[in-house]
C-alpha cells in the first residue's frame, strides 16, 4: 500500500468510524448496558424505592418465578398464553401466502399493485392504533362484530375467546407483511422453471406445490424465525387489546407488570432472562432443523 | 469524502449538543431570572389540569420570587414516571396507596418542622394522620415517633351517585311510585343491601336480559367500599398482618357477584370494562361511584342532573354500617430538593392555603382540607363555577354526605342531631394504603377472574372459592410484611 493510499484508507476508516459512532453508542446504552443490567438485577433483590441491592440470595428471583405461588401462577399463565397466541403465526403465513399467490397470478394482474398496498397497510400501521380499533370491534357491548351478528359473545372476559380475538387480529395485521415477503420471493424464482413445467403440461396447482412452495422455503424460514421471536415478545396484545385481562397476559406483559408496575425489577429481570434463553433455544432448534426442509441453491 | 466527513462530524456534534442541552435542562438548576424554580408533578383530568393551572398562576402572583414548573402526566403512567425519575421533583402528588414505600425509602422530606400544631389542627384528622409514618417501628398513622411525610391534597370519599334523568325515566317506564323511590335515596338513611338490590331490579325491570346495549342499574362495585359496608376487610380486624376472609367477607363478595349473575342489575364479567363515567354521563347506567373531584367534569355537562347517596350496607352482619372508601393523596416534598423551603411553602399552600382551598372547592375539585370551610362547601352561596344566571343550585345537592363521610363516626356539623338521628355513615382509607405494594391484591383480583368467581351464581360455589384462597392470601401478606419489616 502506497503512502497516499494508506492515508486515504486511514481517512476512510475515520469517516466510517464517525458514522458508526452513533449507532454504536445506541447499541452500547440500549442493548449492551441493558443486558448487563438485566443480569445484575436478576441475581439481586433490588428494592426500587430504597434503591438497594441485596445479593445474599442470588437465585431467589428464579426460585420465586417457578415455585412461589405469589408469582409463579401468573408466570406460568403468561407463558401458556404467549405460546398459545403463536398459533396466529401459521394462520397469518398461510393467509399471506394465499394472497401473494393470488396477486401474482395472471387472473388478478390488473389492480394487483393497489391490492398489494391495501393489504400491506396494516404492516405500517401503529400497533397501538390497530389494537385500539380491534378492541372497539370486539367490544361485547357495542362492538362491530356482536352488533353485526346480533350476538352476545364475551370476547374479553372469556380466556379462550380473547385468545381467538387476538389471533384473528394478529392474522389480519401480519398478513400484509408476510404477503410482501412472499411476493418478493416469488419474483426471485426464475421464469424458466415455470416454462419447463408448462412444456411438461403441469397444472397451476402442481406448479405451485412443486416449484413455488419449495423455492419459497427460505422466505418461510425467515418469516417463522422473525414471527416467533416477535410473538414471544408480544406486549401490546395484552396491554392495549386485552387491557391486562388474565387470558391475554403474555410474558412481556408479566415483565412489564412486575418490573415497572409493581417495582419488582429483580423478578422481572429474571423473567426477561428466562425469556431470552427460551427464544435462543427455540431459534437454535429452528436453525438446527432448517436444513431438512429449507431449499438451498 | 470531505462532505461525508463533514456530515458525520456535524451529526455527531448535533447529537452531543442535544445530549448536553438535555442534561443541562435537568441538572437541578433552581434559579431562573433571579426567581426560585420549584418543579411540581401531578396528574388529573383536563378539568383538573385547568384547575392546577389557575392555582399555580395564583401562587406565582402571590409569590413573585418563585416560578412553579408543573409537569402533568396521565394517572396511569404517573407512578411509573415517578419511579424511573432519578431526580425527583421538588413537590409531587403521592397517592396513599404508594405512600409507605416512598416514605420508608427516605424519598419524602419529613415536614413536622415546617408546620405548627394549630395549622395541622385545622385540617381533617383522617387526612393529615394518614401521612404520618414511623420509620423505626414501620407503622403508619400518627403515633409516638412517627413523622409527617406529606400534606394531604384532599380526602376522596367515594360514594354512589345517580343520574336523575335516567332515574325518572326508569321510574316512569316501570310504573314505580316516584316518592317511594326518592325516599330510599336519602343521605341520612343508607339502604340495606337487600333494599338496594330490589330497587335496582325494580328500576331495570323493563330491560331485556341480553347483555348488549341494555341499561344497567350500576356499572360496577367498588370492592373496598362494599367490603367495608359489609363489615368486612381483607385483613383481620385485630391484626392487619392476618388475612380477613371471614363470613362477612364472603357475604360481601357474594353480594357483588350476584348483583350481576343473579339480579342482573350490574354487567357481568362479560360486559364489564366500559368506562363507568361515560356510561353514566350518557345515561347508560342509573348509578355509579364518584368522588368530589368528579364534580368539575360533571359540571361541564349542564344536562347532567345528579345527586349522591350513602353506600348500602349489609344488615345481616351485626357491626356493619355504611362505610365509604376514602381515597386520598398527598403533596410530598423531595428529601433531596435543593429548594426545600420554597417547595414546602408551595405544598403547604396547596394543602392548607385558604385561597387555594376556596379555589379548588368552587372549581369543583375537592372538599376543602380545612374543616372550617366545610360549611361553605355545603352552601349554595359562593363563587361556584357551575352556577349560571338560570341555575343557582350546586350539584350534587346532597354533597354534605361527602363531608359526613370524612367526618367519620363524629357528628361535628350536627347533620344527624338536626334530624334526630345517630350517625350511621362512615369512611375508611382504602386497603392498599396499609400495605407495602399491591401484589397481594393484584393476585386476589386475578384469582377471582381466573377462577371465574365473577360468573358464579351459587353462593356455595363462591364461598368455596374464597375459603380456598385464605392460605394464598396469608402467604402473600406474609411475604409482603417480611419484605417491608424484615
Amino acid at each position: 500500500m502506497t503512502k497516499s493510499n494508506r492515508k486515504l484508507y486511514t481517512k476512510e476508516k475515520r469517516t466510517a468510524f464517525a458514522f458508526i459512532t452513533l449507532p454504536l453508542i445506541g447499541f452500547s446504552v440500549f442493548t449492551l448496558f441493558s443486558l448487563v443490567a438485566v443480569l445484575v438485577f436478576s441475581f439481586a433483590d433490588y428494592n426500587t424505592y430504597r434503591e438497594t441491592f441485596d445479593f445474599s440470595k442470588p437465585f431467589q428471583n428464579f426460585v420465586n418465578l417457578f415455585t412461589n405461588d405469589t408469582y409463579s401462577n401468573a408466570f406460568f399463565r403468561s407463558i401458556g398464553n404467549t405460546v398459545l397466541l403463536l398459533i396466529g403465526i401459521p394462520i397469518g403465513m398461510v393467509a399471506g401466502l394465499f394472497v401473494a399467490a393470488l396477486l401474482q397470478s395472471k387472473a388478478v394482474k390488473k389492480g394487483s399493485k393497489v391490492f398489494q398496498v391495501l393489504y400491506y397497510l396494516p404492516a405500517v400501521t401503529s400497533a397501538v392504533a390497530v389494537n385500539l380499533v380491534f378492541r372497539y370491534i370486539f367490544n361485547p357491548s357495542y362492538g362491530l362484530i356482536n352488533r353485526l351478528f346480533d350476538a352476545d359473545i364475551p370476547w374479553f372476559s372469556n380466556e379462550w375467546l380473547i385468545k381467538i380475538a387476538i389471533i384473528l387480529k394478529n392474522t389480519w395485521s401480519s398478513m400484509g407483511g408476510t404477503m410482501i415477503l412472499y411476493i418478493a420471493g416469488m419474483l426471485a424464482i426464475p421464469q424458466s422453471y415455470y416454462e419447463s413445467a408448462d412444456v411438461d403440461g403441469a397444472s397451476p396447482l402442481r406448479k405451485f406445490f412443486s416449484i413455488t412452495f419449495p423455492l419459497l422455503t427460505p422466505t418461510t424460514f425467515y418469516i417463522i424465525i422473525t414471527s416467533v421471536i416477535g410473538g414471544l415478545q408480544s406486549y401490546a396484545d395484552a396491554q392495549i387489546f386485552g387491557a391486562g385481562a388474565a387470558g391475554s397476559q403474555t410474558i412481556v406483559w408479566f415483565i412489564w407488570n412486575y418490573g415497572i408496575n409493581q417495582g419488582k425489577q429483580g423478578l422481572a429481570s429474571a423473567a426477561s432472562l428466562v425469556l431470552a434463553v427460551f427464544i435462543m433455544i427455540v431459534t437454535v432448534i429452528q436453525f438446527r432443523y432448517s436444513n431438512k426442509w429449507v431449499y438451498e441453491d | 469524502m470531505k462532505f461525508k466527513k463533514l456530515a458525520a462530524m456535524m451529526l455527531s456534534s448535533l447529537m452531543l449538543v442535544s445530549a448536553c442541552a438535555l442534561t443541562a435542562c435537568d441538572n437541578g438548576e433552581n434559579v431562573t431570572d433571579g426567581k426560585t424554580k420549584v418543579s411540581f408533578w401531578y396528574w388529573g383530568s383536563s378539568a383538573e389540569v385547568s384547575v392546577y393551572n389557575q392555582l399555580i398562576n395564583t401562587y406565582m402572583d402571590l409569590n413573585d420570587d418563585v416560578v412553579i414548573v408543573p409537569t402533568h402526566y396521565e394517572s396511569t403512567t404517573y407512578m411509573t414516571k415517578f419511579q424511573s425519575e432519578k431526580t425527583k421533583p421538588d413537590v409531587f402528588f403521592m397517592p396513599d396507596t404508594d405512600f409507605v414505600q416512598w416514605a420508608d425509602a427516605g424519598t419524602m422530606l419529613p415536614l413536622d418542622s415546617y408546620v405548627t400544631a394549630s395549622e395541622i389542627g385545622g385540617l381533617w384528622e383522617t387526612g393529615i394522620n394518614e401521612y404520618y409514618y414511623n420509620m423505626d417501628a414501620k407503622t403508619l398513622g400518627k403515633s409516638s415517633g412517627a413523622k409527617l411525610y406529606g400534606f394531604p391534597k384532599d380526602l376522596g370519599p367515594v360514594t354512589l351517585a345517580y343520574n336523575k334523568t335516567v332515574l325518572d325515566r326508569q321510574i316512569a317506564a316501570n310504573k314505580l311510585n316516584s316518592a317511594d323511590v326518592y325516599a330510599k335515596l336519602n343521605k341520612l338513611q343508607p339502604m340495606t343491601w337487600d333494599e338496594f338490590a330490589q330497587l335496582c331490579k325494580d328500576l331495570t325491570a323493563d330491560q331485556n336480559t341480553s347483555g348488549a346495549n341494555r341499561l344497567y342499574a350500576i356499572p360496577y362495585c367498588e370492592m373496598d367500599a362494599m367490603l367495608y359496608s359489609g363489615g368486612a376487610d381483607y385483613f383481620d380486624k385485630n391484626d392487619r398482618t392476618k388475612q380477613g376472609i371471614d363470613e362477612a367477607f364472603i357475604q360481601a363478595i357474594t353480594y357483588i357477584v350476584q348483583l350481576a349473575t343473579v339480579h342482573g342489575v350490574m354487567p357481568d364479567s362479560d360486559h364489564s370494562g366500559d368506562n363507568a363515567y361515560t356510561l353514566f354521563e350518557n345515561g347508560k347506567t342509573i348509578f355509579t361511584w364518584i368522588g368530589p373531584w368528579d364534580n368539575a367534569d360533571f359540571w361541564a355537562n349542564p344536562d347532567l342532573k345528579y345527586d349522591i347517596i350513602p353506600v348500602p350496607y349489609n344488615s345481616n352482619i351485626a357491626h356493619a354500617k355504611s362505610t365509604s372508601m376514602i381515597g386520598s393523596m398527598c403533596y410530598g416534598v423531595s428529601a433531596r430538593s435543593n429548594v426545600k423551603e420554597e417547595a414546602v411553602k408551595f405544598a403547604k399552600w396547596l394543602c392548607m392555603g385558604s385561597e387555594c382551598q376556596n379555589m379548588t372547592m368552587y372549581l369543583g375539585q375537592q372538599v376543602p382540607n380545612i374543616k372550617s370551610l366545610a360549611s361553605a362547601y355545603i352552601s349554595d352561596e359562593g363563587d361556584w363555577v357551575c352556577k349560571t344566571a338560570t341555575n343557582t343550585k350546586v350539584l350534587p345537592e346532597s354533597r354534605s354526605l361527602f363531608v359526613d363521610i370524612m367526618d367519620g363516626d363524629s357528628d361535628t356539623f350536627g347533620f344527624w342531631a338536626a334530624a334526630g338521628k345517630t350517625d350511621v355513615i362512615s369512611g375508611r382509607t382504602r386497603a392498599l394504603y396499609y400495605t407495602y405494594g399491591s401484589t397481594w391484591k393484584d393476585n386476589f383480583t386475578d384469582y377471582l377472574a381466573t377462577q371465574h368467581v365473577w360468573d358464579m351464581k351459587s353462593a356455595d360455589d363462591i364461598r368455596a372459592k374464597l375459603e380456598a384462597y385464605r392460605t394464598n392470601l396469608q402467604h402473600d401478606l406474609d411475604g409482603m410484611y417480611s419484605y417491608w419489616r424484615g
